[in-house]
């Protein structure tokens, strides 16, 4: 691959940015209810998983040849059939995924600055915004997500001080040899954002996985950053006032003021935090489309303009998306059971579906470019 | 510069934060809001009755104070809103929320409530009008001069500065009952104001909660216990020994004493320090004996308020402080073995209080005047 600091700044800042949405939706539920005040250390227990799901990615990734991303790897590894047919259901799981990012997101609206409204409306407006950047480059992407890193982080700093100077240490302890299996049993969550990320952002021109330490000091910053939230929502309310809340995390910036300046900045948070379901959709859209692309034999990246040469795909899956998720959760209740239940189980399901085989195949038949490290 | 306007166009976002007329009809004009600052709740027979007030603000506003009735908060506050003439009540930045003793005794539907809302925040202090009812504060406290959030308000800073030193809020007492099954509420009481012909509030230690309900109160002596074993305590005043003395800074140590995995008593260790405001007959604090002397009678009051507030505690059942909390947190093996039958062995456990006061300083002088002493 080629070598591309600019790059590999995008696309870190695509793996930041997306990851805050699905990080703030479940992993202070799913952590506090496994392990208790010792919550805050199952992102960080996440580490050895996702380093082992990139060490998969990367031997996969070795045998790649220029401009091609994942999928293609894949499709090259694995063949047309079992290749092809691995694909198609990530493709598909990528657009469900996609739609539970615009019903979620909906949710996040109607609960927090619209109470009472159709998430209809916020849905088919956020499926419109993200399908132009789906329908773009990978870099494009990136270049935008750059800037919503700067304001991400800024709102974050904020949080995460005041959420501290408002946590109570005693509600995150005590941390014994004891809290080990449940810390463990709580990491599945995050690492299953973690493999998503890695995986979404193994696209062709994104320099995603060419330097283990890369991907490992981004694994390591995205695991404190998840620390850090479900540490000031614990630090907060405690474990077990914390799984009753539908979302704890922005029920605690709903607590925070900036003394002498403003009294409630959880819409104006709700609001920032459009950035992130914004780039996760259209990330996951655009490797659908991608790995959709493949399996129908065209390339995973058109070379031209308008809907000729398989980007028609894309409309298609982001109105795909925008059904599902109109469907997918008539009541909040099934969006809490999709969000703390099935969707972290299926998305390491569909992780490991399509990693391990390619990084199988890629050990057992050595083809492609040498390894060369950069 | 595009990434400048790329920056200004993001930050375009905020008008997605609900502020700009659009989705939904959410937008509020901001000159027809009555920000409600204080929030009553009472019970009566069942029925709620809602109370609030607006605050002064700087352009010399009346005022308002409103009431609505109804089977639940949701009704009472929706009488409120069409009982409550021009404007639109907002909730959102409601700094206090009262409950009359009645309402207290059933306080478990206005924690759900709360809880729930997306108006009212959870870090909104909690106050218990004991042995009253909330609306008469909201309504009637402060008269024409004063109203009732200046009023909690003056009394929240004196109670956290040289008082007891915490007003709980709503989420303090939800995590502590999540976590101890009780917690402690700031109690007002109903008075007349000496500052003119009114109601005023006046501290009235704080109001237990157990298991959602109200289950007694901590007095004068006994809250100032309960700050004091939380390390809360504020600058409070205490006299013995023939001086007043004001704290400065207070620590409490928990030493229990096991035997095996059995708990056979609770030590308590106050260290406190403070320094003399007043004294009765110009002691001679110079002298190490009279400072020992002065420092034991203010370390036994010390030690006489904690016993207090720890026997209200364990007569009550009521773990407040958070004493299971605090053993599960540091002995997890041996809380295991206790955990189910703690309850039972809060009531009957043996207590004991140690105090330590230091006296910093007396704040004028150490050796009296020579009064008619020959120079």
């Amino acid at each position: 691959m080629e070598k591309s600091p600019v790059k590999r700044r995008e696309t870190a800042a695509v793996g930041f940015v997306a990851a805050l949405t699905p990080a703030a939706r479940i992993l202070p539920v799913l952590s506090a209810a496994s392990a208790g005040p010792a919550a805050w250390l199952c992102p960080l227990a996440a580490l050895p998983g996702a380093l082992i799901v990139a060490e998969c990615l990367l031997s996969a990734m070795r045998r790649a040849r220029p401009g091609e991303g994942l999928s293609a790897v894949t499709l090259r590894l694995l063949g047309r059939g079992a290749g092809g047919a691995l694909l198609a259901l990530y493709a598909l799981w990528l657009v469900f995924y996609a739609a539970f990012s615009l019903r979620s997101a909906s949710a996040r609206f109607t609960i927090a600055i619209y109470p009472g409204t159709n998430p209809g409306i916020f849905m088919a407006v956020g499926a419109a915004a993200c399908l132009i950047p789906a329908m773009g480059r990978y870099v494009s992407l990136g270049r935008a997500a750059v800037i919503f890193r700067g304001l991400l982080a800024l709102v974050l700093i904020l949080i995460i001080a005041l959420g501290i100077s408002n946590a109570d240490p005693g509600n995150l302890l005590p941390v014994t040899p004891e809290n080990a299996l449940p810390v463990l049993a709580g990491a599945p969550g995050a690492v299953g954002i973690l493999t998503l990320l890695l995986v979404c952002t193994s696209l062709p021109g994104g320099a995603a996985i060419s330097r283990r330490r890369d991907y490992a000091r981004r694994c390591l910053v995205l695991s404190v950053l998840f620390s850090l939230i479900v540490a000031v929502t614990v630090g907060r309310f405690g474990a077990e006032l914390t799984g009753r809340f539908e979302l704890p995390f922005f029920t605690m910036v709903k607590n925070l003021s900036v003394p002498g300046l403003t009294d409630r900045v959880e819409a104006l948070i709700t609001a920032f935090w459009v950035f992130s379901d914004f780039v996760m959709c259209s990330l996951t859209l655009m490797a659908a489309s991608g790995a959709a692309r493949l399996v129908l034999s065209m390339p995973e990246e058109p070379p031209g303009p308008g809907l000729r040469s398989g980007r028609w795909i894309t409309p298609l899956f982001t109105a795909a998306a925008f059904a599902v998720a109109s469907v997918m959760a008539p009541t909040n209740f099934v969006l809490t059971a999709l969000s703390e239940r099935f969707v972290p189980a299926l998305n390491l399901i569909m992780a490991g579906l399509l990693i391990l085989p390619a990084a199988l195949a890629a050990h057992i038949k050595g083809q492609g470019p040498p390894s060369r490290r950069q | 510069m595009r990434r400048a306007g790329a920056y200004l166009l993001s930050l375009a976002l905020a008008l997605c934060s609900g502020c700009a007329a659009g989705i939904g009809g959410t937008y509020r004009n901001i000159e027809e809001l009555q920000i409600i600052e204080t929030l009553g709740f009472d019970s009566h027979g069942g029925a709620v009755l809602a109370t609030a007030a607006t605050g002064r603000d700087a352009s010399g506003r009346e005022v308002l104070r409103a009431a609505g009735a109804g089977e639940d908060v949701t009704a009472a506050l929706r009488d409120m809103r069409e009982l409550a003439g021009g404007g639109d009540l907002f909730f959102d930045s409601t700094g206090y929320i009262l409950l009359g003793e009645a309402a207290a005794e059933e306080a478990g539907r206005y924690f759900d409530y709360i809880g729930r809302s997306g108006e009212l925040r959870l870090d909104t202090p909690l106050i218990v009008v004991r042995g009253g009812e909330a609306a008469e504060l909201v309504l009637s406290a402060g008269g024409d001069a004063e109203d009732v959030t200046s009023i909690l308000s003056a009394l929240e800073h004196d109670t956290e500065r040289s008082g007891t030193g915490f007003v709980p809020s709503c989420s303090d007492i939800a995590v502590s009952l999540e976590r101890s099954g009780s917690a402690l509420a700031l109690a007002v009481r109903t008075a007349k104001s000496t500052a003119g012909d009114f109601d005023t509030a006046e501290n009235a230690g704080y109001a237990i909660f157990s298991g959602g309900e109200l289950a007694g109160y901590l007095d004068g002596d006994a809250a100032l216990g309960a700050a004091m074993l939380s390390g809360r305590a504020g600058r409070a005043d205490i006299g013995a020994g023939g001086v007043s003395a004001r704290l400065i800074r207070c620590g409490c140590e928990l030493e229990p004493v096991w035997e095996g995995d059995e708990l056979r008593a609770l030590r308590f260790r106050l260290d406190l320090r403070g320094s003399v405001t007043e004294a009765e007959a110009y002691p001679d604090l110079a002298s190490a004996a009279r400072r020992g002397e002065t420092e034991e009678a203010l370390a036994s009051e010390a030690e006489r308020m904690a016993a207090s507030c720890l026997a209200t505690s364990q007569a009550l059942g009521a773990d407040f402080l958070g004493i299971g909390a605090e053993l599960e947190r540091r002995f997890p093996g041996r809380w295991k073995a206790i955990a189910a039958e703690w309850d039972e062995l809060f009531r009957a456990v043996d207590v004991q209080v140690e105090a330590e006061w230091t006296l910093l300083r007396s704040y004028g002088y150490d050796t009296p005047p020579g009064l008619g002493e020959e120079s």
